[in-house]
């Protein structure tokens, strides 16, 4: 199971755009209101440092996961309950993604289709992809649809054009100051620091080294790029006020794509963008957590046994998410932005980074 | 054990997604248009403009009445709300209600009166509904008579408002959302308003296959809401593209004008001569296909004052003055003459807006919140008092860019005969 640094940045590329063009918006924009472009700069800004931090701790153990050199950094008990938190995180993030996926795809399309044919279609293909082809099968995946996805995206930027009103934009920063601009901000860089995912994949890369924290960082970069174009375009078709008031903006300016009369509906395509990019992220994130609980275990050989484990957990999960149907901004603000952003995607890699550099200093 | 799995999965995923979502277009009915009116009792009556299938494969080619039967029908019931009047209206329907094609939503009057707040909340939440919808008031009269006229140009009614209002110049398929956009800016809503116009002329049908005029939808102009969302006014047809126009929203428009014989010499009479009907026939029409405004607010004494420059891009189209447009000049004389009947013509628009509906749907309270926040924050709670004693610098800048396919009029002499 090998891939290469390209296939790495359309992975990394994939994981970030879907969903955070979706579903950090409206929170952005509920607190950023018009400057909410510049509370994206700033979350790719973080991202950007948040990824450079896993990938510079990483690079020190190029051929072990995040599992396997936290054991390393801290000795066995210390490493072994680190990392116990990024579990938590995986399942939670799995079962949140298809609970996302079911609320948009019953809003939009099957309004009848019961939860569990949605959810347990797309547990299935991405099981089917993680049993057969592991990490190789998502890079290829990804290497494949992201070329794709950036068509579309542009095609939407394009034929969305006409409507833009860069007035909306106005006035910048009087009306927010710099708090809510930093709040808004938490959002995006919750989900753009989800990158940290790399620690467990950076092993598998064909030559790591410099090149792969190039893609990396690429990626990141590329990818706030484009949600920064988003944010701005939404904002500039509805207007602040409308744009914090609905669920989807994202989707909701495609949905009012009107060209020449035959140009219309392409919301079918954006469809395809946060299906495909959920899928692959969802992959990452199976995979990496079966892998995971079987170095963790000690039994990394039989991670494909623990992956006939994680599948029906998630589905469980996720199930459980939708009988129970928390708010989804209350999940993002008090769970995702309160814990797994200080702890997973900061504290964590930064702590190991410093013990283990300390450990380096202390042998010479 | 596993492939077998994965065959099992196959299929059921063939044979079950998007079963329980299935309709088949036989079993809908499409909306084509929405309207509801606002009852004596408090009652909302919903009017629906559904498309008749077959009548649009037989007689629909014809259009109207004449295929023998219209292309539509118009259904209606009683509730408290859309979707319950919706449901209410179910039960005549022997198909499924489909919204996916609700382009276009009527207001009856007496409904805009008293307040759209309470219904307009479903055409944006609703994920049936394409944002890209219509909003219509319809002026003394109720939504229902206007859904069920017919319409002879197109199938139905629907349609046929949601055209005339893109050949008004208006933008196309936005006015919900710039509604919604409107109501959350400095708190004033607009929107298209349509009117029941009886023929200008009445003429009896003599044979069988006469098509006198008939009494038709058309454009009345537009409906202006105030803080609360309830009616405040209407603009008229010959008003509503000022708003167009300042607003950045006009696509295009013909302007004409009166030109008597003292332009001809030097421009600009009496700007009253411009407005009035004075010397008619004497008249020069530009089509206008370009606009563009900029408002700038403007801090000296205690209110804020405004500088509005409109500009536009056109020819002459039509020209019955004394005027020979093949000397430049002398089209120089008409740009002047149409700037000055402009300026005219808006400010008693914009004055009128002022006072009689003391409502900023120009957005000038917008221009201050973009360019001078901090000044805003001090003027936005008493804007609704300080919009009606506002004043305004307004200027029109014409382009004239052609005169046509001639300069001089292919008649060998004008009336009035200038050089």
């Amino acid at each position: 199971m090998k891939i290469n640094n390209r296939q790495l940045f359309w992975m990394i590329l994939m994981l970030e755009i879907g969903i955070n063009l979706l579903i950090t918006m409206t929170a952005t924009i509920q607190s950023a209101k018009q400057d909410s472009w510049i509370s994206y700069i700033l979350a790719g800004i973080m991202g950007l440092v948040i990824t450079y931090v896993a990938a510079k701790l990483s690079s020190r153990y190029p051929r072990q996961t995040l599992i396997e050199y936290s054991v390393a950094i801290l000795g066995k008990w210390a490493g072994k309950l680190i990392v116990i938190p990024f579990f938590l995180q995986w399942f939670w993030v799995m079962s949140l993604i298809l609970r996302d996926e079911f609320l948009f795809i019953r809003l939009s399309v099957l309004y009848k289709t019961p939860a569990w044919v949605i959810i347990g279609t797309m547990i299935g293909v991405v099981f089917y992809t993680v049993y057969h082809g592991g990490v190789e099968a998502i890079g290829r995946v990804s290497e494949l649809w992201g070329p794709i996805l950036m068509v579309i995206l542009v095609l939407t930027f394009g034929l969305t054009a006409n409507n833009l009103n860069w007035s909306m934009l106005l006035p910048v920063y009087a009306d927010t100051g710099p708090w809510p601009i930093v709040e808004g901000a938490l959002a995006p860089v919750s989900l753009l620091g989800e990158a940290v995912l790399l620690m467990m994949l950076f092993p598998f890369v064909e030559h790591p080294g410099k090149e792969t924290r190039k893609a990396l960082l690429l990626a990141v970069g590329f990818s706030s790029v484009l949600l920064l174009l988003g944010v701005l375009w939404v904002l500039m078709t509805f207007g602040p006020e409308v744009s914090g008031r609905l669920q989807f903006p994202f989707f909701e300016m495609v949905k009012l794509v009107y060209l020449m009369e035959f140009i219309q509906n392409m919301d079918i395509f954006v469809m395809a963008i946060w299906l495909v990019s959920i899928f692959v992220k969802l992959s990452i994130v199976m995979f990496i957590t079966s892998y995971g609980v079987a170095q963790w275990a000690g039994k990394t050989r039989s991670w494909k046994k623990i992956l006939w484990g994680v599948a029906p957990v998630t589905f469980i999960l996720t199930m459980l998410v939708i009988t129970l149907n928390p708010p989804a901004g209350l999940l993002l603000k008090s769970v995702w932005i309160r814990y797994v952003l200080p702890v997973n995607m900061v504290a964590i890699p930064l702590f190991l980074l410093a013990v283990s550099s300390i450990k380096a200093k202390v042998k010479q | 054990m596993f492939k077998k799995l994965i065959v099992i999965f196959v299929a059921l995923s063939l044979v079950l997604t998007g079963c329980w979502d299935r309709q088949e277009l036989n079993d809908q009915a499409i909306i084509l248009g929405w309207g509801m009116d606002l009852l004596e009792d408090g009652q909302y009556l919903a009017t629906a403009n559904l498309v008749l299938p077959l009548a649009s494969k037989t007689g629909g080619q014809q259009g109207g009445e004449q295929g023998g039967r219209s292309g539509f029908m118009t259904e209606t019931a009683y509730g408290k709300n859309n979707r319950d009047a919706e449901q209410n209206m179910q039960r005549k329907l022997s198909r499924v209600l489909f919204p996916g094609h609700r382009r276009n939503i009527f207001i009856g009057e007496k409904l805009a009166e008293h307040g759209v707040f309470s219904i307009l909340d479903e055409y944006g939440r609703s994920p049936m509904v394409r944002p890209r919808a219509n909003i219509f008031v319809v002026r003394k009269a109720t939504a229902q008579e206007a859904m069920s006229l017919a319409y002879q140009l197109e199938t139905n009614p629907a349609i046929a408002v949601q055209k005339i209002q893109e050949k008004s110049g208006a933008p196309i398929s936005r006015s919900l959302l710039d509604f919604f956009i409107s109501a959350n800016g400095t708190g004033c809503g607009i929107m298209p308003a349509l009117t029941i116009l009886p023929p200008e002329v009445k003429i009896d049908k003599k044979s069988k296959n006469d098509s006198p005029p008939q009494t038709t939808l058309g454009i009345y102009g537009a409906a202006v809401f105030n803080g609360q969302l309830k009616l405040a006014g209407y603009l008229k047809y010959d008003e509503y593209w000022v708003r167009l126009w300042i607003a950045n929203k006009l696509v295009f428009r013909t302007f004409t004008t009166i030109i008597n014989a003292v332009d001809a010499d030097k421009p600009g009479g009496a700007v009253e001569d411009a407005l009035s009907g004075a010397t008619s026939g004497k008249t020069v029409t530009v089509s206008v296909d370009s606009f563009k405004s900029d408002i700038t607010p403007i801090f000296s004494g205690a209110l804020p004052r405004f500088r509005i420059l409109l500009e536009g891009k056109g020819y002459i189209e039509e020209n019955n003055s004394p005027l020979n447009l093949s000397k430049p000049a002398n089209v120089k004389k008409v740009e002047a003459r149409m700037n000055q009947y402009l300026e005219e013509k808006i400010r008693r628009v914009v004055t009128k807006v002022q006072k009689d509906f003391k409502c900023d749907i120009f957005g000038f309270g917008d221009t201050i919140h973009h360019r001078h926040p901090y000044r805003w924050k001090k003027l936005a709670a008493d804007w609704e008092t300080i919009f009606p004693d506002i004043d305004l610098d307004i200027t029109v800048k014409l382009n004239l860019t052609g005169t046509g396919l001639t300069g001089e009029s292919l008649l060998p002499t004008r009336e009035g005969g200038e050089e």
